[in-house]
């Protein structure tokens, strides 16, 4: 396929979407399709695909092609045999209420013969792994089965060019993995033309061919290899608020250091082998010891915050969510709440801050139990952020928001508070670098912006606890980071984080504890580097290892690094410290060098 | 989860075209409108419960069970006869409670009215049990020419409806953590209305307009005609058990409307 000049502006918008956007795939060939939230990745999608420009309405320039057939002369039933679109939310693509139904649709529009479409579906099936599923009704299947079925019925159309657009964001880390193993077999024969986008680098970066990075504006920034976008592009990359995989960070962050790393290493296994080629590095990290107890900043003089005290729970209808789970929360802890979907996390969330209420003497605020407690007392203690911002949003405009957290009483209008208060809200709106958009309505704003407002109305009550619910889904790097700043911030000034969580990323760089829970049950409470170093328990809570612990295991193995070594080298934080200055290391001159 | 149908094939109702089934229900209902005795709604729901039971593997608890709201309808029903029926005046008391007297009409047409409804719901339940929605759809669409477009949006909002159901619980709980008090105020359905509308409305545009994408991009109406995989066929069988219902519905309606049972009036 290709792209000449390609340029759209929607209709009901002044900003272009895509300008002026030209490049090149080979057939057969894998590329990563990457940029900031906003960039256009999407529009893109629908341009390969001819609903732009045949059924969206826009300005169009340029020219796409897709296999030989140009796609602004070409009907949309032609092009949809072709060009195979996969969504984010599995749940928001199906039409159809079973398997076979939902794979046989697209061919039924084509007015394939029915004996052809059985055939089509038991194929696609056994693509994706799935061929135990036929005849099922979609309503039963997990998230990670669903965005199989997703990706079959468009493989069952027979298309040349497959565009996946962020495929993996609503699942579980091993759902992830299992849905980018059949990916990665399908642009390992050669016979699709893949687009991915995808924010989740470390887990495809070994696969893609190459690169397509989109600039906020919706223009090209680079096309090319993935070493030189990671390495040589980092910079560019990283200012417009694009992922860079943690392997790449781990490199850059030794490189700052001082040391010389070899190559520009990708994926776990080849930066695992990069980092042994390094000069005395192994050496050092051998030197280094064993990790001292880093238990994080959570300070336990002052008693529990939250105290969770065997606390199973079964919903009304009966189905259990949570078995026998303990569980101590202390002034400034950053806790993570990892595990499958369905295990109880988002249960456990809401049992804290008083959603659902939990039984007596299971759950204690301050020594409190919360089941004798009022709404409001709970509410002053414990905050909580829904996994999609628009649901907690309760007034006409931002600073309404802000307002109605100090005083629900206002119903969002600022003439009830105080001058103090005022002055707060102001303080914040500053802090959110929302005082343009004061009054605007919260549903107008961006992803990153309603998500940072509705943590802020849930701060600026001045509650001790923060839970939140999935923070980081569909957020890009930039506004990842802000957020987590903030997390940050208020961990800082004496707050406490409870997020739940897939991302093993933030469990990894920020999480001073983290509690794994496995069909109800508490599989793993401790802190992140204890869970790395137990790949059986990361495994069985359907989890999987950062690639930063893969690389340190990785590297311990091949480098013959023993002892209580390998946990000082599953998070990049931890192993950076434990390299600590080449320079350093120079005066150190260890015995027993490894490596070189 | 799923709120409606698991019946299958299994069973011999199952096994029919649901177009004539559906049939068989309106043949069902029909002569509960203008029948007016207690006792042809009743025989009707007797025959619904057997065919349910023995042609449609549905157990009687699963028949019955559903059908424990109506008891309640049924006691406003009787109250609201006794107190309030037209001809207590002029018909026979058959007992009193005090100064109450329960009269012939009032039970009379408590009696037929609730009967009615239940049978009626009875035979809604069996259809809707042996009944898989999509087969339902998808014969509307091959036997009565039902628009594709109209069956697959129905098809979506089905399979949306507890999804809506999730999100409205979910904004719920969200909105009183956020402090708001539900209030009884008069104007209080407004506000309310006001802040449940907009995230759920935004939340079903969003997920309506992602569905039409991937439905268009899998060429969804790019051609005049689609086929279907599994085309929903009359059989004879299906013609012969049109028929039998229809003959034994005829025969329970004339068969008590000869009686002295059927001709039987309170006045």
């Amino acid at each position: 396929m290709s792209a000449a000049g390609l340029s759209f502006t929607y209709s009901t918008r002044l900003r272009p979407a895509l300008t002026d956007l030209s490049f090149d795939v080979s057939p057969g060939e894998t590329v990563l399709v990457l940029g900031p939230s906003g960039s256009g990745k999407s529009t893109l999608t629908l341009c390969l695909d001819g609903l732009i420009p045949h059924l969206v309405e826009g300005d169009y320039a340029g020219d796409v092609t897709v296999a030989g057939l140009v796609v602004k002369d070409t009907p949309v039933s032609v092009l949809a045999g072709r060009t195979g679109l996969v969504f984010q939310d599995p749940d928001s693509q199906f039409c159809t209420l079973t398997v076979d139904d939902e794979i046989a649709f697209g061919l039924e529009n084509l007015q394939a013969p029915p004996g052809e479409i059985e055939q089509a579906i038991d194929t696609a099936l056994d693509v994706v792994r799935l061929s135990g599923l036929r005849g099922r009704p979609l309503a039963g299947l997990s998230g990670g089965e669903k965005q199989r079925v997703a990706l079959a019925a468009v493989l069952a159309m027979g298309p040349r060019l497959l565009v996946l657009d962020e495929p993996s964001a609503n699942l579980d880390p091993a759902a992830t993995t299992e849905l980018f193993e059949i990916v990665r077999s399908l642009a390992a024969d050669r016979r699709h033309t893949i687009l991915l986008i995808e924010h989740k680098l470390d887990e495809v970066i070994n696969w893609v061919d190459s690169v397509l990075v989109l600039d906020g504006e919706g223009g090209l920034l680079f096309r090319g290899d993935p070493r030189e976008a990671f390495y040589d592009r980092r910079a560019d990359l990283s200012a417009i608020g694009v992922w860079r995989p943690q392997t790449v960070e781990l490199v850059a962050g030794l490189q700052e250091a001082g040391w010389e790393v070899p190559g520009e290493p990708l994926g776990v296994t080849e930066t695992a082998a990069a980092l042994q080629a390094t000069p005395r590095l192994t050496g050092r990290l051998a030197a280094a010891g064993p990790a001292k107890d880093d238990a994080g900043p959570g300070s336990a003089e002052a008693g529990p915050l939250i105290e969770v005290r065997d606390l199973s729970y079964t919903y009304r209808d009966g189905h259990p969510a949570l078995d026998h789970v303990s569980l101590s929360l202390f002034r400034q802890d950053f806790l993570a709440i990892a595990g499958a979907n369905g295990a109880g996390k988002t249960t456990l969330g809401s049992l804290l801050c008083g959603i659902l209420s939990p039984p007596k003497d299971t759950v204690l605020l301050d020594g409190a139990d919360a089941a004798g407690l009022p709404a409001w007392a709970v509410a002053d203690k414990v905050g909580y952020v829904f996994q999609n911002p628009e649901h907690q949003f309760v007034a006409a405009t931002v600073r309404g928001e802000l307002v109605f957290s100090l005083d629900p009483r206002s119903r969002g209008r600022a003439g009830h508070l105080s001058s103090e208060q005022d002055r707060l809200v102001d303080g914040w709106l500053e802090r959110l670098d929302l005082l343009k958009l004061a009054e605007a309505n919260p549903f107008s704003l961006s992803q990153g912006q309603k998500r940072r407002l509705s943590v802020a109305a849930m701060l600026i009550r001045g509650c001790p606890v923060l839970i939140l619910d999935e923070p980081t889904l569909g957020q890009d790097a930039v506004q990842s980071a802000r957020l987590m700043e903030m997390m940050v911030e208020f961990q800082q000034a004496g707050g406490t984080v409870a997020m739940i969580t897939h991302d093993m990323r933030i469990v990894a760089d920020f999480a001073s504890r983290v509690l794994v829970l496995g069909e109800g049950r508490v599989v793993y409470s401790g802190d992140p580097a204890g869970l790395f170093a137990r790949p059986d328990v990361v495994e069985g809570a359907r989890l999987a290892l950062p690639a930063v612990a893969q690389v340190g295991l990785r590297l311990s193995e091949i480098a013959g690094l023993t002892g209580g070594l390998p946990a000082r080298l599953l998070t990049a934080r931890a192993f950076l410290a434990a390299a600590g200055r080449a320079a350093d290391a120079e005066t150190l001159r260890p015995a027993g060098e490894g490596g070189r | 989860m799923v709120p409606l149908a698991d019946g299958g094939p299994s069973s011999y109702l199952g096994r029919r075209n649901p177009t004539i089934k559906f049939a068989a229900v309106i043949a069902g209902a029909l002569p509960l409108t203008f029948v007016f005795d207690p006792l042809t709604p009743l025989l009707l729901f007797i025959i619904t419960l057997l065919a349910g039971r023995f042609l449609g593997k549905l157990t009687l608890r699963e028949q019955l069970r559903p059908l424990a709201v109506f008891v309640l309808a049924g006691i406003a029903i009787l109250l609201a006869n006794i107190f309030f029926n037209k001809q207590n005046g002029t018909s026979a008391v058959v007992f009193s409670v005090g100064a109450l007297h329960v009269t012939h009409a009032a039970l009379w047409a408590a009696g037929s009215l609730w009967t009615r409804i239940l049978a009626f719901a009875l035979m809604s339940l069996v259809f809707v049990r042996t009944t898989q929605p999509q087969h339902l759809l998808l014969s509307l669409v091959h036997q009565l020419h039902l628009n594709d477009r109209v069956a697959y949006g129905v098809i979506v909002g089905y399979r949306m409806l507890p999804v809506f159901m999730a999100d409205y619980d979910t904004i719920h709980a969200a909105q009183r953590l956020r402090g708001v008090r539900e209030g009884s105020g008069l104007l209080h359905p407004f506000s309310r209305f006001r802040r449940y509308a907009l995230p759920l409305l935004t939340g079903a545009i969003r997920r309506a307009g992602r569905i039409a994408v991937a439905m268009d991009a899998r060429a969804f109406g790019a051609l005049p005609r689609r086929s279907y995989r599994e085309r929903m066929v009359v059989t004879a069988a299906d013609w012969l058990f049109l028929a039998a219902a229809v003959v034994v519905i005829a025969a329970v309606v004339t068969g008590i409307g000869l009686s002295s049972f059927g001709r039987f009036t309170f006045s």
